[in-house]
């Protein structure tokens, strides 16, 4: 306890906020901390620090509570950052709170987002730094989120300047996988609690535990009727309440108000909507949901059944009146409407962490007490959103409603999975610490039910996580469509992992996902396949300088009109789409579009309104005979003579002593194709012309005969096995 | 060690004065390439057979329909055969004491270890992308290039004088250019680590590496010989390495062992030479090119080297990695050429004539300075 600290306690101005302590017991504070066992004659001092999102704020204040619960005279101060969830939330609780500057790290590499983040955090951990030496805290609480990052850095700081004292510092992880704070405050942290057995191994094994998830205590403490009492909704009715995290949801927002007209139509039906702040310039909560309601055709007296709100601090009592939750696959949410017994329908948020929503969402469908609904992705004003059919949702919805015994395993099986002993569990281990207990932790071995999750999201009994990685994948369906194993998976969630991989930030994760969408026939992935096309926004300045061009890399260009080949949709926008490719800067791009046209627009289709042949894409296809790729030459030679008539024979001519023997190849392949498609009339004086083209050639396929004799004896041998 | 041999001879025994024929290096080199040439003829057969038999096969199947077009089953690791062949022409006919000749025989060894040891994973996993990892490999090369390095540089060890141990030479210049000092340390294993992997690159296609890298040897053995002269050196205006016209010895060993590979490795190859060969290779080249001061030579001598790492380094690391297009068709660039529909034979033997090309160019270094 240095000089500086005591003499910021002395300047200290007096707050209505800080404890009501005098500087000289402090001191004395200070000075027993040394050598002696501390009296304890002053309050105790926590430091609860953790947000950005609700759902890292919820746990904090439930620690917070018991603390308290326990002994009243605890003192507790929250350190969150400025501008977001804890500053409405913890006032509220009736908490002391600090705010300081705290900011995410930004994903991808900007440079400015990086110093805007660097410069953020630097003037937190000095904030944070006054704080704690103020305060001076004997426990810091950290729940996560990079509201944290400032507090846990000067705790640090602190630490290693050996100015925290007996301070003791306790982390708490909610998900499966930890956040990028988290793990490192795995470093910092005196003791690590998490919810998941699956995520010890994140954390140094000899100060991490197994401790569960803390639900507040008054969740589930509310009975049903007072509930519904209070929030004015009939005792009979059937409550389906719908929320997005705190902050809300996009796709779970939109679902909802899509789902409006069919869920309503039920005249016991009552839906509380909670929306969520969320006032972005990509998305207004607000505007957003109300545009959607007003172009609803919904009858009014509908919707005085529908309960909007932006956000509501009585969670549990919301919880309490429903029957029915849809929301987030969080920690949080999902273990709060598990100890209450309601069924729901979990839309995880994709790629957060680990994917840790899935895999919660996944597991708890495995057990009967949920199911799952994943987000599928659209391109809008060329930004990739996350969208939810509303009319599947509420399908859903009366599905479980309307089946009574089925609700009612599902509430049982629900309840079966969570217990709420984790809240006790981590307050014990915070006395604990305080007792200066701090032995060596032994790997807990007993835990092994309740909240323990498998580790791969494949759910249980799946696939292992190394063979869900988007190239794992290709690998596995380059061959054709593994039915069985996606069977093993369901159809929904690859087809989920597919479209996250989609929307991935980098490339090559994104390209895996062009391959899937192609490979696994997803023709409802067209639309986005196109949209990438379109997208021409340009790859960053030092990329383009070695020749680089857009940000869907050549690659992806490429390989989405492969995809599309494959998928064998041929209308007016991917023909539209397909003709801009043949102008694409990257020869592969080019080339493969001319493949497309061969593969999706021969027969019937290539004829317009008119009859006539499409004049406009022959013609494009032509331009492409001029270059000097002979890949491109060959596939439009080859789409010529795939779409083409008798005329398109007349452009092939000048190939017919091209230098490279594969684009003579192309040119007898297309006069074949011609001939085949009976497009020629003058036979006679084709077959004059063919004496025209070079036959000889630089390449032939090398033959091993004593190969093929092997192989026939290889074959007779399995047949008189089989036969036998 | 006939060389040692014969030399105890006639120092001891007048009679057996005509042996003193033994002691001029054409006439060693000669022999050389024939036994190097000799032992690889001798031994193929019975090589392959053993390599075939005990599964040392490339992409081994165990069952499944052969494709009758593909070379699918040759025998790996070829390269034993190689390097057994330079071991016994270099025994036999080189100066075992002379310094060159050790720092060569280390760099053969070290290279011929791993390289084996990465073959031998291969092998045994059925599986030719578990060898060694690039990293690891160019870890090995790193280690060997720093420590022959070391050993260049300490005057007690160097085979070379300390006052041009460190000079840089450039072809078509006559004096050295710079002076690195201790940075040369560093450039030398750059050297090393750089031509061991351009070697290894260039082997995917029969014959492909063995022949460019024979003419460089040969390239390297005639200044070897120029440089380990007294008269020629002064003659020609090359700084004189007394002793270094030993490695004329090794490089014929090296040529004639290279030939005998090709005996059997041309189109359709019977034999792969495997990293176990390919490393090694590069590695001695390497060692040669910094043992005779003629670093910067192998870029003109081995000029397709140099051409297919370069365009491997583009494709993969600026290219697909990181712009996400290819920049060529394919590389390395002899899969660019086949790929372009030039079959495996045309291709491999238009790269033979450039690399003779460059060979002669490279000879010319010689008086054009």
């Amino acid at each position: 306890m240095s000089q500086i600290t005591s003499k910021q306690d002395a300047e200290r101005p007096p707050d209505e906020g800080a404890p009501k302590v005098t500087a000289a017991t402090r001191t004395t504070e200070a000075t027993a901390a040394a050598p002696k066992p501390p009296v304890r004659k002053r309050p105790l001092t926590y430091v609860f620090t953790g947000g950005g999102t609700g759902g890292h704020v919820y746990p904090g204040l439930a620690i917070a509570d018991e603390v308290r619960a326990r002994d009243p005279e605890a003192h507790i101060v929250y350190i969150g950052a400025r501008g977001r969830m804890e500053a409405s939330l913890v006032p509220k609780r009736g908490y002391p709170i600090h705010l300081v500057y705290a900011r995410g790290l930004p994903s991808g590499r900007q440079p400015l987002a990086l110093l805007r983040f660097a410069v953020c955090t630097g003037f937190g951990v000095l904030q944070s730094l006054f704080h704690l030496s103020r305060h001076r805290p004997r426990m810091i609480v950290a729940t996560g989120g990079y509201a944290s990052s400032p507090v846990l850095l000067a705790h640090w700081i602190l630490k290693s300047l050996r100015l925290s004292g007996a301070r003791r510092c306790f982390v708490h992880e909610q998900n499966v996988v930890p956040g990028k704070v988290n793990r490192l405050a795995g470093r910092i942290a005196d003791r690590i609690g998490v919810s998941f057995e699956a995520s010890l191994r994140y954390f140094p094994p000899q100060k991490t535990t197994w401790a569960g998830y803390p639900v507040r205590r008054e969740i589930g403490a509310v009975s049903r009727d007072a509930a519904r009492a209070s929030q004015g909704l009939p005792a009979d009715a059937k409550v389906v309440f719908a929320f997005g995290a705190s902050s809300g949801a996009r796709s779970i927002n939109r679902a909802v108000v899509d789902a409006l007209p069919r869920l309503l139509a039920q005249p016991d039906i009552h839906v509380i909507h909670v929306i969520g702040q969320t006032r972005s310039p990509d998305y207004d909560a607000e505007t957003d949901t109300r545009n959607r309601l007003e172009r609803l055709d919904i009858a009014g007296e509908y919707l005085s059944r529908y309960h909007q709100s932006d956000y509501s601090h009585e969670i549990e009592k919301l919880y309490a009146a429903s029957d029915l939750v849809i929301g987030r696959a969080s920690a949080g949410v999902v273990t709060e409407i598990g100890v209450c017994g309601i069924p729901s329908i979990l839309v995880p948020l994709p790629y957060a962490p680990g994917d840790h929503q899935a895999v919660n969402a996944r597991t708890l469908e495995s057990r009967g007490a949920a199911r799952v609904v994943y987000e599928s992705i659209t391109a809008e004003d060329g930004q990739t959103i996350g969208v939810v059919d509303g009319e599947r949702l509420a399908r859903l919805v009366l599905e479980i409603l309307d089946d009574p015994a089925g609700h009612a395993a599902m509430s049982r099986r629900a309840r079966e999975t969570f217990d709420r002993s984790g809240l006790d569990r981590i307050v014990d281990q915070l006395d604990q610490m305080l007792a200066d207990r701090l032995a060596r932790l032994d790997r807990p071995e007993d835990h092994v039910s309740s909240n323990g999750r498998p580790d791969d999201p494949g759910g249980p009994g799946g696939p292992p996580a190394s063979a869900l990685s988007p190239f794992a994948l290709v690998r596995r369906f380059a061959e054709g469509r593994d039915e069985a194993f996606i069977e093993s998976l369901g159809e929904d969630y690859l087809k989920y992992r597919v479209d996250g991989f989609l929307k991935n930030e980098r490339w090559p994760i994104r390209n895996e996902g062009v391959k899937l969408a192609g490979l696994l026939g997803y023709r409802d992935r067209l639309p986005f396949l196109l949209a990438l096309l379109r997208d021409r926004t340009p790859a960053p300045f030092f990329q383009r300088l070695l020749g680089g061009d857009y940000r869907q890399v050549g690659f992806i260009r490429r390989n989405a009109v492969s995809a599309i080949g494959r998928l064998g949709v041929y209308d007016a926008p991917v023909r539209a789409v397909l003709l801009d490719l043949l102008a694409d800067p990257y020869y592969e791009v080019r080339s493969a579009a001319a493949r497309a046209f061969a593969d999706l627009a021969h027969g019937k289709e290539t004829v317009d309104a008119d009859g006539e042949r499409d004049a406009e894409v022959l013609n494009g296809l032509r331009g492409l005979l001029r270059e000097s790729s002979f890949e491109i030459r060959s596939a439009a030679i080859r789409a010529l003579g795939r779409m083409g008539d008798g005329a398109v024979a007349e452009w092939l001519r000048p190939f017919y002593q091209d230098p490279n023997g594969k684009v003579r190849q192309a040119v007898i392949d297309a006069l074949a194709d011609l001939v085949g498609r009976k497009m020629i009339v003058d036979l006679d004086g084709l077959r004059e012309e063919l004496d025209d083209i070079l036959v000889t050639s630089n390449h032939f396929e090398p033959d091993f005969p004593i190969k093929r004799t092997m192989n026939r004896l290889i074959g007779m041998i399995r047949d008189q096995q089989q036969t036998r | 060690m006939i060389y040692h041999l014969v030399t105890y001879l006639f120092d001891t025994v007048d009679a057996l004065s005509f042996l003193r024929l033994f002691q001029y290096l054409s006439f060693r080199a000669i022999c050389a390439a024939l036994t190097g040439f000799g032992v690889t003829l001798l031994f193929g057969q019975r090589i392959i057979r053993l390599l075939y038999v005990n599964h040392v096969r490339d992409n081994p199947r165990s069952h499944g329909a052969l494709s009758s077009a593909s070379k699918a089953g040759t025998p790996l690791m070829g390269g034993l055969l190689i390097v057994a062949a330079i071991f016994a022409s270099v025994l036999l006919w080189s100066d075992l004491f002379n310094r060159f000749t050790l720092v060569f025989l280390c760099a053969l060894i070290w290279f011929s270890l791993f390289g084996f040891i990465d073959d031998y994973r291969k092998i045994r996993h059925r599986d030719s992308d578990r060898g060694l990892s690039q990293a690891t490999k160019l870890f090995f090369q790193a280690v060997f290039g720093l420590g022959f390095g070391l050993i260049f540089l300490l005057p007690g060890l160097s085979p070379v004088s300390a006052e041009i141990a460190s000079e840089l030479y450039l072809p078509f210049v006559k004096d050295p250019v710079l002076d690195l000092g201790w940075w040369y340390l560093p450039f030398i294993a750059f050297v090393v680590v750089a031509i061991a992997n351009a070697v290894n690159f260039a082997d995917g296609l029969d014959g492909l590496s063995i022949v460019p890298v024979s003419f460089t040897v040969v390239v390297y053995g005639v200044f070897a010989y120029v440089i380990g002269n007294a008269i020629y050196s002064g003659y020609l205006q090359f700084t004189f390495l007394p002793g270094s016209g030993e490695l004329t010895v090794i490089c014929a060993g090296v040529f004639g062992a290279c030939m005998g590979f090709l005996w059997y490795n041309a189109y359709p190859a019977q034999i792969f030479m495997g990293d176990v060969g390919a490393l090694p290779l590069g590695g001695i080249v390497g060692t040669l090119a910094v043992l005779l001061k003629q670093e910067f030579l192998f870029v003109i001598t081995g000029g397709i080297f140099v051409a297919m790492a370069f365009s491997v380094l583009v494709q993969e690391k600026i290219g697909i990695k990181w712009l996400g297009r290819r920049i060529f068709y394919m590389a390395p660039l002899h899969h660019a050429f086949q790929y372009r529909g030039l079959a495996e034979t045309k291709v491999v033997i238009r790269f033979w004539i450039i690399a003779g090309i460059l060979a002669i160019i490279g000879l010319s270094t010689l008086k054009i300075r």
